[in-house]
Parts: structure tokens; sequence; C-alpha cells
């Protein structure tokens, strides 16, 4: 019962140690993210919603193009997000990589919100300014279909950044992640007719399942992240506890053995 | 005793100049097979081929019988992959930072911009084997699909407007790293150029400046006398877009002459397209 308070007591001491952590990594992480690439994609993001102006504010259905080009714009800038240039020297710190990757998407994950959501608000807003006042309520943006489509890009963005970055070294991850996002963004249109997953409206009857098919690829996203964040050596000594022989044993056995009859 | 004859004439072999043209070829053919070997390249041409053989396949095929669109967007889908991939291999040595390098090498970096844009030829071989491949498959297939060119043995404006397309954006895509030699720069340029293009499409096919646009159905009609104009019009282009990517290197008198002469053949070509 004592060992079992004693360990209780310790995780929660290391508990707190992490969180300490966490907070003490805090601006130096604000520090080493490229925000000028984020904030460039943010940019161009509102750049191609007013530049498609006249095909928003010209009435009927609201064309959704520009809004899936805003948000492959915001992905291609948040492509850099996982690029760290001293990450090879900080790989032998106490803070795993989980904890500086996701204190890294902590923090840049609400800018990249905040910057679709001020890409949508603009949207809406240039939609609704060709709309006469007619007795006709004008059709409103799919906000729920077209954050999870944008969700799943960022998702497929930050997965290719975590592999390159464990392929081609740190802070090489976001060259290929913008290619690689364009790469799957042109896949999903060469292979439309066969697995739409960019309707042109939301009352096509085949919305939802597209949008399921969306949601789909965006947990795979979220499971390749999650598993290219782990440690390789710890990833490894996980492989390696599963399959390595039982000689552990045998091994203090023999220590223990008395060499030449001496105790 | 020193001998002094000897050692002359190996001085005066030594302060000759290196054969530039030689060198510049040279790397152009290195270029050119990094370029085609390149995962952007690669990833769109698989795509390419996937989505034609799988269109041929489906019952589509025999509804649809002018199937010409399959090798015009698989010849575009390979140009964005090969703009982003020259963009790519043009940025690498001031994003390694190894252009410090590069410039104690004997090749000027504006020799070396010209072996870059070199390399386009044989993306542009290479593109123009797989549009012969692809419609020589459309027709092996039967069921009534053809190409644009309807009875004529090869799309033969697709052969020249395709590769020339591709060179043009290899073009892009070498000037855009010439002037921003940031990673961001490239895929942003594939998405401008996309959004530009899709405005094009939606535009008024009836519109006169549609003829500049490499969109136009005239073409297809036309004795070939439209189309060679129209080829003269996309290698001023590229001419032009060469020329904007060395003056980033200074404003040589040669430089001045290719973009002069890229400004007059694209002008008096597109005037010719306008008025016809």
């Amino acid at each position: 019962m004592t060992t079992m308070n004693e360990g209780m007591a310790m995780t929660s001491g290391a508990r707190g140690v992490r969180s300490k952590q966490a907070l003490l990594l805090v601006r130096p992480t604000i520090r080493t993210i490229r925000w000028a690439a984020l904030l460039g994609g943010a940019a161009a993001a509102q750049l191609v919603l007013w530049a498609a102006k006249g095909e928003l504010s010209k009435g009927g259905p609201i064309p959704l193009l520009p809004m899936r080009l805003a948000a492959v714009l915001l992905c291609l800038g948040a492509a850099f997000v996982l690029d760290d240039d001293a990450g090879a020297t900080v790989e032998a710190a106490v803070a795993s990589l989980m904890l500086r990757r996701g204190l890294r998407l902590a923090l840049t994950v609400p800018v990249v919100g905040i910057a679709w959501g001020a890409a949508l608000w603009a949207a809406s807003r240039l939609a609704a300014s060709g709309r006469g006042t007619g007795s006709v309520a004008p059709p409103s943006l799919p906000v729920a279909g077209l954050a999870i489509e944008a969700a799943a890009l960022l998702g497929v963005t930050l997965a290719a950044g975590a592999v390159a970055t464990r392929s081609l070294g740190h802070g090489k991850g976001g060259v290929a992640a913008g290619p690689t996002l364009l790469a799957f963004v042109m896949a999903v249109l060469s292979l439309g007719r066969y697995w739409p997953l960019f309707p042109a409206a939301s009352s096509e009857p085949g919305w939802a399942a597209a949008h399921a098919r969306w949601a789909l690829i965006l947990v795979a996203a979220t499971i390749v992240l999650a598993a290219f964040s782990l440690d390789p050596a710890r990833r490894w000594s996980i492989l390696r506890r599963r399959w390595r022989p039982q000689t552990h044993g045998r091994l203090v056995r023999a220590s223990r053995a008395p060499v030449a009859g001496k105790p | 005793m020193i001998a002094i004859g000897d050692l002359h004439s190996r001085l005066d072999e030594v302060a000759s100049r290196p054969g530039q043209a030689r060198a510049v070829v040279t790397l152009a053919r290195v270029e050119g097979r990094r370029l085609i070997k390149h995962p952007a390249v690669v990833i769109t041409v698989a795509l390419g081929i996937v989505q034609t053989v799988l269109f041929l396949l489906s019952s589509e095929a025999t509804s649809q019988h002018d199937v010409g669109w399959l090798l015009q967007f698989s010849a575009l889908l390979i140009s964005f992959g090969a703009l982003l991939a020259a963009n790519l291999q043009a940025s690498k040595s001031r994003r390694d930072g190894s252009e410090e390098l590069f410039r104690s090498a004997p090749l000027s970096p504006a020799a070396r911009t010209v072996a870059l844009a070199l390399a386009a030829v044989w993306l542009m071989a290479v593109l123009t084997l797989l549009l012969l491949a692809g419609d020589i498959a459309i027709r092996a297939m039967g069921k009534g699909a053809r190409s644009d060119s309807g009875a004529a043995l090869f799309p033969l404006f697709d052969l020249v407007q395709g590769p020339l397309v591709a060179g043009l954006f290899v073009l892009i895509g070498i000037a855009v790293a010439r002037w921003l030699s940031r990673a961001l720069a490239g895929p942003v340029a594939i998405v401008g150029l996309f959004a530009v293009g899709n405005v094009v499409l939606k535009a008024a096919k009836s519109a006169a400046w549609f003829r500049l646009t490499p969109f136009d159905p005239t073409f297809l009609n036309d004795g070939g006398a439209l189309a060679a104009v129209h080829a003269v019009y996309l290698a001023g282009l590229g001419a032009i877009v060469l020329a904007v990517a060395l003056i980033r290197h200074g404003w040589a008198r040669w430089v001045r002459a290719l973009l002069a002469a890229g400004l007059v053949a694209a002008t008096v070509s597109g005037a010719f397209q306008l008025a016809s």
C-alpha cells in the first residue's frame, strides 16, 4: 500500500515537472516557428478570395472553389510548422519529440483556425454583397463541410511534414510537405470521378459521403502524425521489448553463480 | 636547367577560357536527367497514366467518343509537376546555403540558369513520347474513342502544344526560384496558375483573347497555320520568362536581346491569332 502511494506520488510529481517544462518551452518554441510562411499563406488565402469577388457575389449557389483554394494556400503556409532547425541538437533533451511537436501544434493550429475563420467570414461577406434584398433567403456557406475539408488537408500536410522530417532530417520537412499536399490534391482531382471528394455544392447527393471520406482521411493523417512524432529510439525499444528473447533471467542467475568456488 | 619554353606553353593552356557552351550542355544533360526522375514529375506521370487507363477501361469511354481531353489534362498535370520540380531544383543551392560554393565554379550563375532551362528539353521529349503512347492507347482500345485530331494519325497539335506548355512551365518554375528562393514560392505559384487557368476556362469561349490560351478549340479545325503561330507564341512567352530569370543576374546585352526577341515573337504571333 505504501509502495503504491509512493508510486502515485512520483507519477503526479513527474506530471508536474513535465507541465513546468512545457511552460518553460513556450517562448523558445514561439521564436523557432516560421511565422512568416504561416502568415504568408493566410495572406495569400485572403487574396484569392478577394480576387474571386466577382464569382462569389454573382448570386445563386456559392462557388466553393475559391474557399478550397484558400484552404490549400493556408495549409501550404502551415507546412513549415514542424520544421525545427535545432531539431538535431535538442533530440537528446529531456522533453520528448511528442511534447515538443505538441507544443508547436498547440501554438500554431489556433492561428490557422483564426485565419480560416477570417477566410470564411470574408467569403460569406463577399457572397452576401452580391445578393439583393429579395424574399428568398440567400444560400449560406456549408461551413461544417468546408471545415472538415480544410482540417483534413491540414492533417495531410502535417503528416507529410512529420514523415519527411524523419526521412530528410530536421528543418527539411516543410520542403516536402507542401508538394505532397499538392500531389494529394492533384490525385483527388484526377481520380475524382471514381472517388469524389470535391462536390460542387452542399445540395449534391454525394456531399455527406464525400465528407465522411474526408473525416477518414483526417483520422488517418492524425494517426500517421502521432506515429511519426514518437521518438525513434523509444519506438524501437517498444518493438525490441516485444520480440527480445527471455535471456535476462539466465544472465542474472549466471552472474550470481560463484566463480572458481568463491562466494 | 629550367625548360622555360615548356613553362610558357603550359601557362597559355591554363590561361585559356574554358568551353562555356560545352559545360552548359553537359550540365543541362545532368539536370535534365534529374528533372525527369524528380518525384514531382514521376508522381504526376503516374497519375496521368492511371486516370487515362481507368477511363479507357470504363464504360464511359464508349459513350464519350471524343476523349482528347484525357491527353490534354494529363499533359497539364505533368506540366504542373515539372514546374514544381524545376523550382525546387533551381532553388536548392540557395536553400541549402551552397550557392557560394557554386559561385566558385567556372560556370556563371547565368550559365547555370541557361543549363537548367535547357534541361526542359528532356522533359518535353518524355512528354511527347507519353502523348504518342496515350494516343495509340486511345485508338487501340477501340470503342469508337478518339482524340481531338479525329482522323489524323497523331494529335499533332497536342504533340506540339503539350510539350511547349510543359517547357514554359519549367521556365516559370526556374524564374520563380531565381527571384524567390523560398520553398513556399513554387507551390504558391502552382496554386496561382491553377486559379488563373480556372478563370480562363470559365470565361466566354467566344472572346477574342481566348485564342491566346491553350484551350481554344479552333486550332483543331485549322490546317496547321494557326497551330504553328500558336507554337511561336508559346516559344516567345518562354523567351520572355527565361529573360526575366536571367535579369536576376544582371542586364547583359544578350539577355536584353533575348527579352526583345521574346516580346516581338509573342506580340506578333498573338496579334496574328487575334486577327484570324
